[in-house]
């Protein structure tokens, strides 16, 4: 039997304790504060129509991804997934017919990301749908968000190197680093989480890096351009 | 708990955790933290505080350092900080990120208990135990590989069964029986004799001899005897070469202390290259002789799968390919009649050194002793050569690209004629070609026909006294440079069929190879392999021994690869060479490879300046 509102209730609870936790200081030092890296796997990228099907959530303490504290979890759509996201990521509508919906579903992702800086591959997209998601339980997404897209970007600058590809397995490759599972979200996030540390270490070659200088990046980027 | 099956799935490929169930594996991944070490970085140093986590790299490298030299280098897979964590004492050496590293590590509570149950203990026992400063390009080596690489008294396993030469056959058996021998030794006073299970079932139960007959009627006197310092693998050829399959080993005084015979040496597959052995020397038409070859690729593949050394399965391979063209010989001379002289086959190159690979030419001459009408004995032996040759092609052995054959009448001569062409080399080594053919000349064994030792290799006996030869051969041997201008990976071929892939033979055997012919014959030595040409230079003081040590581990790498790469090729039943795209190396391997590269280059160089500047 299903409680909309004691679910409703319990959400909140999270939400909140999500609202309020204490979030490392832009000036903290990188390897210092504490990383929640997220990857969602979606019907769609337009977040006002397209839902969230599925999403993992992989935490970085004292520059080591915490490979015990992964979470997964996958989400019942509203509406049929269509063809294209389907060829993407593999997952059906039937596969998720017993998966809970988004609001519940996602409660575990909200606690993984409390107290922590979130760090997405592309992150305008995590950022909107996460917003979103958020929104209805009462809470903003707490910022920064930190992409590693914009800091692929900055290194290849900061090294006179050609510019990175969009796509996480290539710019995972061209750093040595392995490619897990693409198009599964707790793949991707792993691959992410990988990724950020080998981008963060690299770019302290040319400085000390904290969170709000890679939060920075992609800002960085334009300046260099000029 | 989420599981991430892809760090579950990685470890479970590597030892000891390919060993481990599932549940254990997925319980230690749980506990993993993933790190990244920039090149250069240390992960930890010699005399810190005990280590408190087990490590496995994930990508990269990681280098072992201590006293400024580095021991070892670790790929994927591999892990370290164990020995420290589990003994809790400060680390012995420093780990270092040889390039971008991304390493899993486990804590010690975690990590130990998992490496505590027996499976883990036995690995780790391993992993101590094994002499880490050993080059590796595979896993860790089995009881196959440390036989062949021990002397010989390592391989005895019970003290040997020595009878008096009137004990009857009964009374032997009855002993062999007991202790469960499969030979015993005869003691003859000044002689030893051999008799075996198969000796008794052929010379005795077959032939219907008596149970009272004395054992000096069924053995075979004299017996080989090797002395107990031999290494397992010089052994292992005799007998191949001989074709026995007991040796009676003695210690430095002489007395027998053990019988050693092939099962002791060797695994099954390698054992199949004896029973070859005897298909090919029972071969009585060439499509039987064709048949029994058949089973000599499969037999490298199961030699090199199952862990046996490259060097070790070439000179098994040369072993056996010495017995099909001896076989291929008698066959054609049986074919042609009546030979108008006595000649010697030679087998040139890499068959010579015994450093043969599957995909190798077999280069040959002739020499034929006797005066006689010199055009009957060329046409005889033209036939004999081209019979022989079309025998080994259907073996398998393709015609040399470059014919250095029997069949080219240039490589066909009378003994004289090959003397007097190595002295008239020997007096003026400028002439055209003449370090070509010295060198193809002095790696020359003479495999079938008249007995002699190496007949063209001793011509260049006296050689050592020519320092004009010798410095011109020095200079041939270091023309031929290893590439060394590394750009993202190793230096390739840059046309060609074989673009962008690197040319093991030209780019590090041939160097190698001519460096220690040329180090070889200053040390006196004629036709040898590289290894022993290596060591008597050293022994000689012709090469530095560290220098002669780098310029060994060097080829023993190239040689492993060049093999593993043409048994890969086998396997996929793709035409066999030596061209290996560096792509497809291990970092772990490609590293090796380019300090291979550095090390012959840097010794071409100080030899280029010691030797040469002498003039």
């Amino acid at each position: 039997m299903r409680r909309p509102f004691a679910t409703r209730a319990r959400a909140s609870a999270i939400a909140k304790r999500y609202a309020h936790a204490t979030v490392s200081a832009g000036r903290t030092p990188w390897r210092l504060a504490h990383y929640c890296v997220v990857d969602l796997e979606l019907s769609g990228l337009d977040s006002r129509r397209d839902e969230i099907i599925s999403f993992a959530a992989v935490p970085i303490d004292a520059g080591r991804v915490v490979v015990g504290g992964a979470v997964y979890g996958l989400c019942r759509p509203t509406r049929p997934l269509p063809e294209r996201s389907v060829l993407v990521h593999g997952i059906r509508t039937l596969d998720l017919a017993d998966a809970p919906a988004l609001d519940e579903a996602i409660q575990p992702l909200i606690e993984a990301m409390t107290g922590r800086v979130v760090v997405a591959h592309v992150a305008w997209v995590e950022r909107s749908f996460l917003g979103r998601a958020l929104r209805r339980q009462g809470a903003r997404l707490r910022g920064p968000v930190l992409d590693t897209f914009e800091m692929g970007r900055l290194l290849a600058l900061e090294r006179k190197a050609p510019a990175p590809s969009r796509l996480l397995g290539e710019l995972a490759t061209s750093l040595n680093l392995p490619v897990h599972r693409p198009h599964h979200a707790l793949g991707d996030a792993l691959t992410t989480a990988q990724v950020f540390l080998a981008l963060a270490t690299h770019l302290e070659e040319f400085g000390s890096e904290t969170v709000e200088s890679l939060a920075r990046a992609s800002e960085r980027t334009r300046m260099y351009l000029g | 708990m989420t599981v991430v099956p892809d760090i579950v799935e990685f470890l479970r490929q590597y030892p000891p955790f390919v060993e481990f169930d599932p549940a254990t594996v997925e319980r230690l991944s749980a506990a993993a933290e993933v790190e990244f070490h920039r090149q250069g970085d240390v992960i930890f140093s010699k005399g810190a505080q005990p280590v408190e986590f087990l490590r496995v790299i994930r990508t990269g490298a990681v280098e072992v350092v201590s006293e400024g030299q580095v021991l070892d280098l670790m790929g994927p897979g591999e892990m370290f900080g164990h020995a420290s964590m589990l003994s809790g004492l400060p680390p012995d050496f420093d780990a270092r990120a040889a390039e971008d590293t991304l390493t899993f590590r486990f804590p010690a509570d975690v990590a130990s208990q998992v490496l505590a149950g027996p499976r883990g203990l036995r690995y780790v026992a391993r992993l101590l135990l094994e002499d880490r400063h050993h080059l590796r390009t595979g896993p860790p080596s089995e009881a196959v590989r440390d036989q062949l690489r021990q002397p010989i008294r390592a391989a005895i396993r019970a003290a040997p069964i020595i009878l008096s030469p009137d004990t009857p056959v009964r009374e032997a058996a009855r002993q062999m029986t007991a202790a469960t021998a499969t030979a015993f030794i005869v003691d003859l006073g000044d002689a030893l004799g051999i008799v075996t299970d198969a000796d008794l079932r052929s010379r005795v139960v077959a032939a219907g001899l008596s149970g009272d007959a004395p054992v000096s009627a069924v053995m075979t006197s004299p017996t080989f005897t090797v002395s107990d310092d031999r290494p397992g693998s010089e052994v292992l050829l005799d007998m191949l070469d001989r074709g026995v399959r007991h040796f009676a080993v003695t210690s430095p005084t002489g007395r027998v202390i053990g019988i050693v015979e092939d099962h002791d040496l060797v695994a099954v597959e390698s054992r199949t290259s004896f029973s070859m052995r005897r298909a090919i020397a029972r071969a009585t038409t060439v499509d039987e002789l064709v048949e029994a070859s058949s089973r000599l690729r499969p037999a490298v593949i199961g030699m090199t799968r199952g862990g046996m050394v490259g060097l070790d399965v070439m000179s098994v391979f040369s072993v056996v390919a010495d017995a099909l063209t001896r076989r291929a010989l008698d066959l054609a001379v049986a074919q042609s009649g009546e030979s108008p002289t006595r000649f010697s086959w030679l087998a040139l190159g890499s068959q010579a050194r015994r450093e043969a690979l599957p995909g190798s030419d077999l280069d040959s001459a002739i020499a034929w002793l006797d005066d006689g009408d010199e055009g009957a004995i060329r046409s005889y032996l033209n036939a004999i050569a081209t019979a022989a040759t079309g025998t080994l092609q259907r073996c398998g052995f393709r015609p040399d690209e470059h014919r250095v054959s029997a069949a080219d009448p240039l490589f066909v001569r009378s003994l004289s004629s090959w003397e007097r062409e190595s002295r008239s080399l020997i007096d003026d080594p400028t002439q055209k070609k003449a370090l070509v053919i010295v060198s193809v000349l002095v790696d020359s064994r003479p495999v079938w026909g008249v007995e002699t030792e190496s007949l063209i290799a001793e011509a260049f006996q006296v050689a050592s006294a020519r320092p004009k030869l010798l410095r011109l051969l020095a200079q041939f041997a270091l023309s031929h440079r290893p590439p060394t201008g590394f750009l993202r990976g190793l230096v390739v071929e840059s046309s060609g069929e074989h673009r962008n892939k690197l040319d093991l033979k030209k780019g590090a055997v041939a160097p190698i190879t001519d460096l220690a012919r040329w180090a070889g014959m200053v040390a006196g030595v004629g036709c040898a392999s590289t290894t022993s040409r290596l060591k008597a230079a050293s022994d000689a003081g012709t090469l530095k021994e560290a220098d002669a040590l780098s310029l060994q581990e060097a080829f023993e790498l190239v040689c492993q690869l060049r093999l593993d790469h043409q048994i890969t090729q086998l396997e996929a039943g793709d035409e066999l060479d030596g061209f290996v795209d560096p792509g497809e190396l291990s970092p772990l391997i490609r590293n090796y490879l380019k300090e291979a590269f550095r090390l012959v280059a840097s010794v071409q160089k100080r030899i280029a300046s010691e030797t040469l500047r002498a003039r």
